[in-house]
């Protein structure tokens, strides 16, 4: 907490932003006290929305000198309290910063300033085909400089992988406020200081511009929606389509629980003893798409599938995907709060994670559904909850280490996409040794000496970790 | 192990496990000595310094598969496996590790993963650093430490495997990684393009970025050196120049999209022709063989936007600001805008580099560098070229790798160590 806002800074601060590009009265900044994590809240002490480079270099060079922390926020959807301003200081809050500034269609790639909501990049492709293909279920409000911080997926990663395989380059601004270039369109020797700044949570620099890669669209989209009489026969189905050498472009899974919520809040039609659903879909050149369907068909029968729906068009696609994508609201019904686990296993020990939690849901009395990025083997167990009673919380919070335990026993991680944040941070050191942090810590003074972005977020401090997980949060993302 | 110390020249150790290479370079830390990674040998001369005297660590010894999750399409294995014996065991499988090495029965994984080279696969597949999703490696204090996974997607801690992957060795001795496989496609094509004109080509990679899908594989062969290989479709033997295109995936997709890419080349008046034979064929081992060149020859790199490649093969012809008395072959990864230039003997001294070359290709955003042979007066400058914006974050990289600068130290681009 920054004793006093002092009349010096908020003046530098209002020179370079103008006052309009300042937040100090708490009641204005409430909405800043956390992220998609709720329940943890900070208040920072000063909310700063720089509109360009130099702006955001300027805010840092004035914040070393009144020696405040800073933790870089984007549209705030993130799920690890990344943006928690931990113990006070400033938000540097990229969303002003929104503009498109090149696309380049025979280089395929396009130039976004941080604050550019993934969408309307899209949007802005529309009719070129072409699309920048990271798509995170929060495209809508997400900024693609939150999406280069935490690597965010999406559900069509297994073939077009996440957000590190689509950035380019960045232009970002380090601690001591020097604006730097790493990477772009073409190949820059020395170290891909690129590829480890993506993914780092805020806690190296502050990305303000994005080199973007852009991909052709696919000529065909075959879409089905799979039923199944049980869980591990869909798990089986997914190695089977794996091993046969098709990798679609997703492969969800939602469990019976999710069915269940999904018919009681949408009425979409499946049965409500469908134990499990699948939804594939592969895509391509219109040759030989057809053939690739027929086969997942095959596989899936052979594998005991109850059903399978295709969508007959692209409206019928959407709503295929719209029954996915519902699911966050259809939990909502089920109880008056939820916590979602972002664990990854191998894919291949999927039944077991999953009859895991059933066990322990059964044992813990927490219930608990699934969907899951199964292709990926990402799982994302929601625990419901009534945070009115105590004894859940502390239940919940437990069954969640509990199922993140079991993806490390499983050789998995921690998280597959919703990133460390402060929410995992006390599960770092059963992931990595004391050695691997050690050289974690090394590389993040290198860049961030001071330590002045991102403190106390992803690696825990070495007296232990900087904020222990308190409380679940209200509601997930999937 | 016991650590024998290096005279003044170089002392060569083959290591077998991790802790034989941490051994080796606390003893170098001790000594104040460097260390020199070795794997196949097939690439030394990549980098500044050819000779690094001290400790010679080869990683031969490391070579063991560990863990081959093939439905889970991830192999762990040790860095100085050769990639020949890993593609032998993924094809078992059915499966593989879509990179074209050279020299593939001695050119290891740690080799490859620290040079982080652009191959001919790029256009389809990207590179090694798109693949490695776990890794270890001891660090320049002779600590072992890991980041990534076993598993494909995993945001958990910094990402290392990418900050390694093109390191040179410089921040670390890689022992171990963890890789993401494919499948194995059942049809793959290749034909080529005779060419003209260098306009043409432009014309023609226009078109290809149009087509339904990137093609697999995408090169500009420049120079009868590559147009008279006994592969080139008799047609185009001695052409100027040919454009190669590959193509992976099910039989019918790659129908599909040779009848696409045929449908884009009628529109400028251009014809591509099968080459006999499929990707395995000698065409494939060229390509992957191609930039390679043999002892005293020099591979000039130059990198630049997709668009511009063509006018950086221009600068090589008689008139261009590239001209020299010797002219190289080219070969081009049209789709990354990767060039690598081949000379028989080297053009000219340093001084050409560092006051033509570098200053022209920079002038087009792009960056060149020298990967192998060249002048003997090598410096930073010639080698490598003026400095990226963010050299002194490498720089302040390596030293919290690297405290002491043992590890490769002279080879790779930063100003000191
Ligand atoms: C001229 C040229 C052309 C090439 N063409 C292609 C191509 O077409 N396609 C392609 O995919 N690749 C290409 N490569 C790159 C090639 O893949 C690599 O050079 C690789 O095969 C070398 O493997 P190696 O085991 O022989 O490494 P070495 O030659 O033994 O070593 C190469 C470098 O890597 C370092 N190194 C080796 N092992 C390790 C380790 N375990 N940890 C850390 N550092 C290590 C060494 O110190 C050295 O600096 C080319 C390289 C050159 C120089
Ligand atoms: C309903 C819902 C669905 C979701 N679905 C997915 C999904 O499918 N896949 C997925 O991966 N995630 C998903 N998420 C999580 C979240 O949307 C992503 O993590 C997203 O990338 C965060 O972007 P943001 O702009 O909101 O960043 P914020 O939430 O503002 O920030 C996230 C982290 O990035 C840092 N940061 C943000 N901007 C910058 C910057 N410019 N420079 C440096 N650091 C910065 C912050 O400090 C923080 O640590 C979902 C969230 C919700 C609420």
């Amino acid at each position: 907490m920054i004793a006093t806002l002092s009349r010096p800074l908020l003046d530098a601060l209002t020179a370079t932003v103008g006052a309009n590009g300042l937040l100090w009265d708490r009641g204005d900044m409430m909405a800043y006290e956390c992220d998609g994590y709720v329940i943890e809240k900070h208040c920072p002490d000063i909310v700063v929305f720089p509109t360009t480079t130099q702006q955001v270099s300027d805010v840092v060079r004035i914040a070393c000198a009144f020696d405040i922390p800073i933790v870089a926020r984007g549209a705030g959807t993130g799920l690890a309290g990344g943006t928690l301003p931990v113990g006070g200081g400033m938000l540097i809050v990229l969303t002003k910063m929104t503009a498109i500034e090149e696309v380049h269609l025979r280089d395929r790639y396009a130039v976004v300033q941080a604050g550019v909501v993934n969408i309307k990049l899209n949007e802005r492709l529309k009719g070129t085909g072409y699309h920048y293909a990271p798509d995170p279920s929060s495209q809508g409000a997400c900024t693609i400089g939150g999406n280069t911080a935490t690597n965010s997926g999406g559900p069509h990663t297994l073939k077009y992988g996440v957000t590190v395989n689509h950035v380019l380059g960045v232009e970002v601004v380090f601690s001591d406020g020097s604006i730097v270039r790493t990477g772009g369109p073409s190949r820059t020797p020395g170290l891909n200081l690129t590829g480890a700044i993506v993914g780092s949570e805020g806690t190296l620099a502050i990305v303000t511009r994005v080199w973007v890669r852009l991909t052709r669209l696919p000529q065909a989209v075959r879409t089905m929606l799979i039923e199944y009489g049980s869980v591990d026969e869909a798990c089986r189905t997914i190695g089977e389509i794996i091993g046969a050498g098709i990798i679609p472009a997703a492969l969800e899974l939602m469990d019976q629980g999710i069915v269940r919520a999904l018919e009681a809040a949408f009425s979409f039609g499946f049965p409500l003893d469908a134990a499990a659903l699948l939804l594939v879909e592969v895509d391509g050149i219109e040759d030989g798409i057809n053939q690739q369907m027929e086969r997942v068909v095959e596989l899936a029968t052979e594998c005991k599938a109850t059903g399978v729906r295709h969508a007959r068009d692209s409206a019928e696609r959407q709503k295929l995907w719209k029954c996915r994508k519902l699911t966050g609201a259809a939990i909502g019904r089920l109880a008056p709060n939820y916590t979602t686990q972002d664990g990854v296993v191998p894919r291949s020990a999927l039944p077991h994670i999953l009859q895991y939690i059933a066990n322990l849901s059964a044992r813990s009395g927490i219930e608990i559904v699934n969907v899951a990025h199964a292709g990926d083997g990402n799982i994302h167990p929601n625990l419901l909850f009534d945070e009115r009673e105590p004894d859940q919380i502390e239940r919940v919070i437990r069954v969640g280490q509990e199922i993140l335990e079991e993806c490390l026993a499983c050789g998995g991680s921690v998280s597959g996409e919703h990133g460390i944040g402060v929410e995992k941070i006390s599960l770092m050191d059963r992931m990595f040794s004391a050695d691997d942090l050690d050289v974690m810590r090394r590389f993040r003074n290198a860049v961030n000496p001071d330590g002045r972005l991102g403190a106390g977020k992803m690696l825990p401090t070495l007296a232990g970790c900087g904020i222990t997980q308190s409380h679940p949060r209200r509601r997930g993302g999937l | 192990m016991t650590v024998q110390s290096p005279s003044t020249t170089t002392h060569s150790e083959i290591v077998s496990t991790s802790e034989d290479v941490s051994k080796i370079v606390r003893a170098a830390g001790d000594q104040r000595t460097s260390v020199c990674i070795v794997g196949g040998a097939t690439s030394l001369d990549y980098g500044l310094l050819r000779e690094i005297p001290g400790f010679r660590v080869v990683t031969t010894g490391l070579s063991r598969v560990l863990d081959y999750a093939a439905r889970d399409m991830t192999i762990t294995v040790e860095a100085g496996l050769p990639f020949q014996t890993l593609t032998e065991v993924l094809l078992e499988q059915n499966q593989w590790l879509p990179l074209d090495v050279p020299h593939p029965e001695r050119a290891t994984l740690g080799g490859i993963v620290a040079c982080d080279w652009s191959g001919a696969f790029e256009s389809g597949y990207g590179t090694i650093r798109d693949m490695v999703i776990g890794i270890s490696a001891i660090d320049g204090r002779g600590i072992r430490f890991s980041a990534g996974g076993r598993v494909v997607k995993n945001v958990a801690g910094y990402d290392f495997c990418k900050l390694l992957t093109g390191s040179l060795g410089t921040l670390g001795i890689v022992t171990q990684l963890t890789l993401k496989v494919q499948p194995l496609p059942s049809t793959r094509l290749l034909c080529a393009v005779g060419i003209e004109h260098l306009d043409q080509a432009e014309m023609c990679l226009e078109k290809m970025v149009q087509a339904l899908q990137q093609p697999a594989v995408l090169e500009i062969l420049s120079g009868t050196r590559w147009t008279n290989r006994e592969w080139m479709p008799v047609e185009y033997r001695g052409a100027p120049h040919a454009i190669v295109i590959g193509l992976c995936g099910s039989l019918q997709d790659v129908e599909g999209q040779q009848r696409s890419i045929s449908g884009h080349l009628d529109t400028v008046g251009l014809k591509s022709r099968e080459i006999i034979g499929s990707l395995e064929s000698s065409a494939l081992r060229d390509l992957a063989g191609g930039s390679a060149g043999a002892d005293g020859e020099m591979v000039l790199m130059i990198s630049v936007r997709p668009s511009k490649v063509v006018d950086v093969l221009k600068a090589f012809e008689n008139d261009g600001v590239l001209a020299s008395s010797s002219r190289p072959s080219i070969q081009v990864h049209a789709a990354s805008g990767c060039l690598f230039a081949v000379y028989d003997t080297s053009p000219a001294d340093a001084g050409w580099l560092v006051h033509t070359v570098h200053p022209f290709v920079r002038q087009m955003n792009g960056w060149a560098h020298i990967v192998s042979g060249g002048p003997p007066d090598r410096t930073l400058a010639s080698v490598w070229g003026p400095s990226p914006e963010s050299i002194r974050v490498m720089e302040s990289v390596k030293r919290a790798f690297d405290p002491s600068g043992i590890l490769n130290p002279g080879k790779f681009l930063y100003r000191s160590m």
